[in-house]
């Protein structure tokens, strides 16, 4: 049953740039596949370890910069910049995590905002290193064994790869051991702590696992743009990343698939409101909020349980099944 | 069941066709005569975001130059149907407006965006779509990289950053006579690549300036680098300013500390906030501005519809919107709708009055080579001088 429904909907992941045509649509379906392995790279923090991370555009951005750099004025392959761009960020991430030793809740929140912040100035203003707020033009388009990846729709098969690839790895990761720990610090840092989860640690990998995602990402989108400048890396971006992450569902790998693509794909379906799309945009994120507050995988994983009498396998491992899973939307909060 | 008869007697089924005939002949004949399809034209804005009071802005004046446009008669009789898709002020949005109008709505031409990253994000698009596209951006770089085209399908409609520093050098030299000349800017890209191009003028002039200092945006003293002005023996300060608050702040304290510079500024210093935030600091000093309203009859009758349309004063920063396409009108009426023929009756615009000034289009696409030189009077611009490009 599960493995139809993993097939169908890589078929229609597939099979979705040939209904829909217009170089458009391949467009936003390129943001989708790269929005949704930043997402996944949230997930690690604030899904699984429950950190509040709100600086992943920052690594997003540093991945972009790295591989835009290494590629427009090193002029090296994109097969250099991609692992360059993943390793660099991944070690910011690193860096970003020592804090979170003892922080929590809204003040890891806030020095993570902070970092995302100076990220941002730094790319802007330090004009010799990153070309300032005019940003880097003519990053060129990766080229797979001699193809040239030139367009919006073999962009998006190239990032669908990467997104399936990465989202394997996410779902292995969380149901390894690593995994298990991460979720045990979710759930109470003191307890794991007691039995024998070095807790440090786990943080550590968490925002090293989420700001190298973030990084591929970065160097996939600086590719397909072809342009990056640094107001695309703010912190508005981060609340996005935040929103698809929570709407989808925190701590489920199709959740936040889920919600990476609605979120996309939801601003252009309501273009037609004009200058009133963002109070709809808002109203029906709090709405969903309100009742979802395990976002649109939890209402799913509901439906499911109803129909089957028992739940799916994804929900979390410590959670017992049988058991109505509970919201674990108070993000960050100590219990 | 009677048979409907008309008054005159001859049966009502005859009349009708014989109607439908007649209208059917004569539409058969004014198809032929005339094409009343609406031309569409897209217009990337800022509806949402970060930016969303300029786009509203930006959408009134573009709103106001269709209407006035289809009730003359249009493009040869048809009509301009603006299409406005929201760029949601990011890069990502600009692209993705761009695409739809593209894609979906199939425009002929495209007016927007207005901030020089986003145009860049969707450079490549128009260049690939052949996209004829008016543009707001003033990064010089947008249109020309060491003298060459950059890209075929853009049409700048603003002055571009290079003249504001042209500009500056050639009113302190010209009007000032003064060459004991200080520059103070930011050192973001705006303001660093601005000061160069004032020192280059005032070297090609004849005269150096005294001395360069450059400051992070958002300081808050300015009083050392002030001081070394003053003991170099600077007479004319530039300013070159990004934001309004830094200005605002550098005029407040060459006042406290009551410094007798000839201030002049880049376009920032006379915006409003920096008026409101300075006040008796800011007066009498110069600035160089895209334009001053009302400065021409047709910046003075764009304001007068302006008003009575909308029933508030129009912003001098979304008024390009409205001269864009007047010029894109007027091209169209000459070329029709291929992108080719449009492209060459743009870069044909030569001496088109609009509310900025006066357009004459360079093969590299700009438009404006002028700006105005004002003088701060009562809190208020006037107008000293309009300064062009090449002289």
């Amino acid at each position: 049953m599960k493995f139809i429904l993993i097939f169908l909907i890589l078929a229609f992941a597939i099979v979705a740039p040939l209904i829909w045509t217009t170089d458009y649509w391949h467009h936003l379906m390129v943001l989708a596949a790269i929005y949704a392995i930043v997402a996944l790279g949230l997930n690690f923090t604030l899904g699984l370890t429950g950190q509040l991370s709100l600086a992943q555009a920052a690594f997003w951005g540093i991945g972009a910069y790295t591989s835009a750099l290494l590629t427009v004025r090193h002029e090296l392959s994109f097969w250099i910049g991609l692992p360059a761009a993943a390793a660099v960020s991944a070690l910011f991430g690193i860096l970003l995590g020592f804090p979170s030793f003892k922080l929590s809740g809204h003040y890891l929140a806030m020095t993570t905002i902070g970092f995302g912040i100076i990220v941002r100035l730094v790319l802007q203003n330090e004009t010799d290193l990153t070309g300032g707020a005019d940003g880097i033009a003519g990053i060129p388009a990766p080229t797979l064994l001699g193809f040239d990846i030139d367009d919006n729709r073999k962009f998006y098969y190239f990032a669908l790869g990467f997104l399936i690839l990465l989202s394997i790895v996410a779902l292995r990761v969380q149901h390894s051991r690593a995994g298990r720990a991460f979720q045990a610090i979710r759930e109470n840092e003191m307890a794991a702590s007691a039995t024998g989860v070095n807790i440090n640690r786990y943080k550590l990998i968490a925002f090293m696992f989420s700001a190298l995602y973030a990084g591929i990402a970065g160097s996939l989108y600086a590719h397909s743009a072809g342009y990056i400048s640094p107001d695309t890396f703010s912190f508005d971006q981060s609340v996005i990343f935040l929103v698809m992450l929570v709407l989808g569902g925190s701590g489920s790998v199709y959740g936040t698939l889920l919600g990476a693509i609605l979120i996309t794909f939801l601003p252009e379906w309501l273009r037609f409101l004009k200058s009133y799309y963002m109070a709809v945009y808002g109203a029906g994120v709090l709405l969903m909020m309100i009742f979802l507050p395990t976002g649109m995988w939890g209402l799913l994983e509901m439906i499911h349980e109803r129909i089957i009498g028992k739940p799916v396998e994804v929900i979390p491992p410590l959670d017992r099944p049988g058991e109505p899973r509970k919201a674990e939307l108070s993000v960050g909060a100590k219990k | 069941m009677p048979k409907i008869k008309s008054p005159q007697g001859g049966s009502l089924h005859l009349r009708v066709i014989s109607l439908l005939l007649l209208i059917f002949i004569s539409s058969g004949s004014k198809l032929q005569a005339q094409d009343n399809t609406p031309i569409k034209v897209g217009l990337n804005v800022e509806l949402t975001g970060l930016a969303a009071d300029l786009g509203d802005l930006s959408k009134k004046a573009a709103d106001l130059a269709v209407e006035e446009i289809n009730a003359a008669g249009g493009i040869n009789g048809r009509p301009i149907d603006l299409i406005a898709e929201d760029s949601q002020s990011s890069n990502q949005g600009a692209v993705a407006a761009t695409n739809k109008l593209i894609n979906s709505h199939k425009v002929v031409a495209m007016v927007g965006p207005v901030k020089s990253t986003q145009m860049q994000a969707v450079s490549d698009i128009i260049k690939k779509a052949h996209l004829p596209t008016m543009f707001g951006g003033t990064n010089p770089k947008l249109t020309r990289i060491d003298n060459k085209v950059v890209n075929p399908w853009i049409f700048r409609c603003r002055p571009a950053d290079s003249i504001a520093g042209v500009a500056i050098a050639r009113f302190i030299i010209e009007d000032l006579k003064i060459n004991k000349v200080g520059i103070l800017h930011d050192s973001d890209t705006f303001g660093t690549t601005g000061a160069g191009i004032v020192k280059d003028t005032l070297k090609k002039l004849g005269t150096e300036p005294l001395l360069i200092e450059k400051y992070a945006t958002g300081t808050e003293n300015y009083q050392p680098q002030l001081l070394n002005m003053k003991s170099a023996g600077v007479e004319a300060l530039v300013i070159y300013g990004t934001n309004a608050n830094d200005d605002a702040k550098i005029l407040r304290q060459i006042k406290e500390l009551g410094l007798d510079f000839k201030v002049v500024g880049s376009p920032s210093n006379a915006q409003k906030i920096t008026l409101d935030l300075a006040k008796e600091a800011a007066e009498g000093i110069y600035a160089v501005v895209d334009y001053v309203p009302g400065q021409s009859e047709v910046a003075k009758r764009y304001r007068e519809a302006y008003v009575k349309k909308y029933g508030s004063e129009p912003d001098t920063l979304a008024a390009w919107n409205y001269d864009a396409l007047y010029i894109l009108a007027e091209a169209m009426k000459k070329a029709g709708t291929d992108p080719e023929k449009i492209r060459e009756a743009i870069l044909a615009t030569k001496g088109f009055k609009g509310v900025l000034g006066e357009f004459n289009f360079d093969e590299f696409g700009d438009g404006l080579h002028e700006v105005s030189m004002v003088q701060i009077k009562n809190g208020q611009p006037s107008l000293l001088r309009v300064i062009k490009e090449n002289e």
